[in-house]
């Protein structure tokens, strides 16, 4: 097994673990009721107390020792993370875009939160030049706010720049 | 009603001109996104799904059951022209169907995959329409301890069948089941695990985690993997799509066994359409005269497996329809699909909603047949999709997954919880966690909780009365046997080589 992937079990396995944590914090501040009429509490122990015990259980297969192999593989994997720096990138930029969307959006409404983030995507996917990926993210947000709000009546988060666009051809 | 006015019936509301072109747009938009290497029916369901919410409930549900079944068939063409599945059960399909490829018979792979998908969907269909009523009927006698031993035993069954290790496919499980206590708790209007978000009190939708886990994590799952590499396609002329007469005389049998391998495997939770390819393809293999050619391009070896996953669809809609539990993690969808327009699927939805229930199973039929028409002449059009660049195809995506989600409830919380589910899909993937088990939960989940507390409360906590009820009992033995019998087959297994060696 590489040892990227032996490390990325162990982040996975102990999030895991403080996720079950911190759901059995919440569950015990709920009231569990009794065994004749179970409370709001009473599923989220049971769940609680199962995730518990088989994260446990995964923290402690992860951290065997027959769970890792060396050297061979390390060497190849080193080789492969440097050709993947570029992918490694465009893929945290991505990411940093779903988590920032939602306050672009909130602030400067769908066309331009969705052509700026589009336009950053394309970048950072390497899309030909600055300026093709200006027209198609241009091009693309234009086109998914006239098909969605237009034609399928979506409510999309409105201001003047969405009012100019949708009074147009009216 | 009998069963044959009833189907009538249904043809009335589903072929009115505006659901015509609902089925026909949902195989359309199914197979473009069903063609895109990686995404598969799954992520084209999750993707599509919000295209459903401003119609009715028939029309929502006839849309989805193109996009199923466009999808499935735009999977089979990735395996047969790129030698990329579109989705585990395609995995077969790619075996001989990109040898005939090779062999520069890539049309006729396809057109017999159509026909063969076309045959064995009505098949399964006719089979839906048959099982689906006689089981509402006998739902009709279940308790929530009924539901429960359903809900309890079709999740314990997912685990075991699951080709993951079955311990992360419990935490899949559980973790999905710990999503749905997210909200206001209907029984006491309490809030759980909402920590003061005014949007949390509504609960945690299915469509943003679905296509958190499904959407989203296939584009970083892509981005991280392939660098923007190009797929070159095979292109085909009009005259390449038809097969030979002999690739026409080998197929039909093997069609037909397909059906009816693959609806009885459809009813059984798990990853039944992907069973049913495995089951046919070795069928085929020991029953042909060219067992030879199996691995090398033989056309029983695309046609039988392509029929047995299109039957094994008609089959997994039985318990959904009729039970309201859906068994794989496409019918979870459909069943998110069916919540989404206040449509409760079970034994009460033929009674009271008989114009929805009926409706699906005739658009199915309209459905399958469009897709027979639709596919084989665009076939390249289709196929080009997958040429289109990736740096574009992987943007797009990313905006029609946040549309779609914003569209439910306007909800900038909603586009959160699809960035988490993004990257949790991720990260989970590489560390051999199935998200569609999660899904699953997600679906089945409360459902398991309200017949948990309901069964405990009319039995005045009563655990032994729960059990023992004569179905819950039988369902929770066969259960137990099968988890039970291949530990005790692996260790019998063992003990036979230790003492063979002594």
């Amino acid at each position: 097994m590489k040892r990227a992937s032996i490390v990325n079990d162990r982040i996975v396995a102990c999030l895991l673990s403080l996720f079950s944590l911190i759901y059995l914090y919440g569950s015990l501040q709920l009231r569990p009721g009794s065994i004749g009429d179970p409370g709001p509490g009473a599923m989220p122990m049971l769940i609680s107390a199962l995730l518990l015990i088989t994260s446990a259980v995964n923290v402690f297969n992860t951290l065997r020792p027959e769970s890792i192999k060396t050297n061979a593989d390390e060497k190849e994997s080193d080789d492969i993370a440097g050709d993947k720096s570029d992918n490694r990138v465009a893929l945290y930029g991505i990411i940093a875009c779903f988590i920032v969307y939602p306050i672009l959006l909130k602030q400067l409404n769908f066309l331009l939160s969705t052509f700026i983030s589009t336009f950053i995507m394309f970048r950072l996917l390497k899309f030909k030049n600055a300026v093709h990926s200006l027209f198609s993210a241009l091009v693309a947000t234009l086109l998914f706010y006239i098909v969605f709000s237009r034609l399928l009546g979506v409510v999309l988060p409105n201001g003047p720049l969405e009012q100019l666009i949708l009074s147009i051809g009216r | 009603m009998d069963t044959f006015h009833s189907l009538l019936f249904g043809f009335s509301t589903a072929l009115q001109p505006i659901y015509l072109l609902y089925a026909l747009a949902g195989t359309i938009l199914g197979t473009i996104t069903g063609v895109l290497p990686g995404v598969g029916p799954l992520g084209a369901m999750a993707i599509l799904l919000s295209f459903t919410l401003n119609m009715d409930a028939m029309g929502a549900m006839v849309l989805f059951a193109g996009i199923y079944y466009g999808a499935m068939y735009g999977g089979s063409t990735t395996s047969i022209l790129l030698n990329i599945p579109g989705e585990a059960a395609s995995v077969v399909t790619c075996i001989d169907g990109y040898k005939m490829a090779q062999k520069g018979r890539a049309g006729a792979a396809l057109f017999v995959s159509a026909v063969g998908s076309f045959i064995a969907g009505t098949i399964g269909i006719l089979g839906l329409t048959l099982a689906a009523p006689a089981l509402a009927n006998v739902a009709l006698m279940f308790g929530p301890p009924e539901f429960l031993a359903i809900g309890l035993c079709g999740l314990g069954l997912l685990i075991r069948i699951s080709k993951e290790a079955p311990r992360k496919s419990f935490i899949m499980v559980i973790l999905g089941m710990a999503v749905t206590t997210v909200g206001v708790d209907l029984y006491s209007g309490v809030e759980r695990f909402t920590f003061g978000v005014y949007e949390l009190g509504q609960g945690i939708d299915f469509l943003p985690v679905a296509m958190g886990l499904f959407g989203l994590a296939e584009v970083l799952t892509n981005v991280a993997e392939s660098g923007g590499k190009q797929v070159n396609v095979i292109r085909l002329k009009f005259k390449e799509l038809l097969p030979t007469r002999e690739e026409i005389r080998r197929s039909v049998a093997p069609i037909l066994r397909g059906s009816l391998i693959g609806f009885p495997i459809g009813l059984i939770p798990g990853p039944s359409t992907v069973i049913s390819t495995f089951v046919s393809y070795f069928t085929e293999k020991k029953l042909s005269r060219h067992p030879e050619e199996f691995g090398h391009g033989a056309i029983e070896g695309v046609a039988g497996p392509e029929s047995a996953n299109n039957a094994a669809v008609g089959g997994a809609y039985v318990p959904l329809l009729a039970l309201g539990v859906p068994f794989t993690p496409a019918m979870a969808m459909v069943l998110g699909a069916l919540m989404l327009h206040n449509v409760t699927p079970g034994p009460s939805m033929i009674s009271e909603k008989p114009e929805i229930f009926w409706g699906i199973i005739a658009s199915m039929y309209i459905g399958n047949f469009m897709l027979l028409i639709l596919n084989i002449p665009f076939i390249n059009l289709f196929s080009s999709i997958m040429s289109a660049p990736r740096q574009i195809l992987m943007p797009v995506i990313v905006i029609l997954c946040w549309v779609g989600v914003y569209s439910i409830n306007s909800s900038y919380v909603d586009l959160v919880i699809l960035a988490i589910f993004g990257v949790i899909g991720f990260g989970i993937r590489k560390s051999g966690y199935d998200p569609a088990m999660l899904v699953i939960a997600m679906v089945i989940g409360p459902m398991v909780e309200v017949a948990f507390r309901q069964s405990l409360k009319m039995t005045g906590g009563n655990i032994g009365e729960v059990i023992s009820r004569p179905i819950c009992m039988l369902l929770y033995l066969i259960t137990t046997f099968f988890i039970v019998l291949p530990l005790i087959m692996s260790a019998y297994k063992v003990v036979k080589c230790k003492a063979k060696s002594y």
